[in-house]
């Protein structure tokens, strides 16, 4: 499902330490308090509800890890692009905060996307 | 979107829906576009925009609700950009009888906030590329309304975008859908009379 009301309460609780049971707490950090905050916890908690968007799953404060899986994967992509391509045209593209990262183990590699 | 169609939504809206087997049965509007009301928060390219179409008449009658991401990545394709839906929803033609008379009673409403998503698409000039997920609560009658509304679904050998799941689990059941160009020109064509 479109990521569920559960999710907005977990990260009330683990971003905001909203007391989960008190619904109107969790509206109140979405409106007031989520657009203060730094941009970086803003990300974290951006980051955590699109990970819950798709097929219905547990939400739990541990099933979206800050640095998810998939951006490993990513950057290694991005690793390999400008390795294979640099001084040319796609290496103007990266943000300048990029950095390659090292190999996952290699089990963690399996569900990496893309294959 | 403000937050007065937010707190009105809540009030008078919500509760009919609350009512229904409706895949939004639940939803809390505070939460899903509270945080972006100013129009200014960002993930990394990805801009958030939250929208109410609505009526006036002795009041002004919100008819749907509709929170869009731009410079999504495009479902099947990921190196190309799109806007993805994340959350729409149409007030209750019941409802909505009871707010207005028949003759100002804007119909069909959720291919009009299709359409909006669809023109915000065209004017970030990514050529219509729209994607969404189709809530598994909205059961078959959900997945019927995409593809009546020209959308494909997106083939579940094919991973969704980064950022939008989570990876180790099973991404992609098949729910999701998207428009290509082509499917979103003859999608939007359905509106250009009441452009």
């Amino acid at each position: 499902m479109p990521t569920p009301m559960s999710a907005y309460v977990v990260a009330a609780q683990k971003f905001g330490t909203v007391t989960p049971s008190d619904e109107q707490a969790v509206d109140k950090f979405f409106v007031d308090t989520f657009p203060s905050l730094p941009q970086k916890k803003q990300e974290q908690v951006l980051t955590f509800l699109l990970a819950h968007e798709g097929p219905a799953r547990s939400v739990t404060s541990e099933s979206a890890p800050e640095a998810p899986k998939a951006m490993v994967a990513f950057a290694l992509t991005r690793a390999t692009i400008v390795k294979k391509f640099a001084g040319k045209f796609f290496s103007n593209r990266l943000p300048r905060s990029f950095q390659p990262v090292s190999p996952p183990p290699a089990k963690q590699r399996e569900h990496q996307w893309p294959a | 979107m403000t937050i007065d169609d937010i707190t009105w939504w809540s009030s008078e809206i919500q509760p009919a829906i609350a009512g229904t087997v409706r895949a939004d049965r639940d939803w809390r509007w505070q939460r899903i576009a509270g945080p972006y009301l100013s129009g200014t928060i960002r993930l990394g390219r990805q801009r958030f925009s939250a929208l109410t179409l609505g009526v006036q008449h002795d009041q002004f009658v919100r008819c749907g609700m509709l929170l869009m991401i731009s410079h999504a990545s495009h479902l099947p394709d990921q190196m190309r950009r799109s806007v993805y839906v994340w959350y729409f929803a149409d007030a209750p033609r019941t409802r909505l009888a009871e707010l207005l008379p028949p003759a100002l009673t804007p119909r069909p409403i959720a291919s009009a906030l299709l359409d909006v998503a669809l023109c915000e698409s065209f004017n970030q000039r990514w050529a219509g590329r729209l994607g969404l997920y189709a809530d598994q609560r909205g059961g078959d009658e959900l997945l019927a309304f995409y593809g009546r509304s020209g959308m494909s679904s997106l083939s579940p050998e094919i991973r969704p975008p980064i950022r939008l799941v989570e990876l180790g689990e099973t991404p992609n059941d098949g729910r999701f859908f998207f428009h290509s160009t082509v499917s979103a020109i003859a999608a939007s064509r359905r509106f250009d009379t009441m452009r």
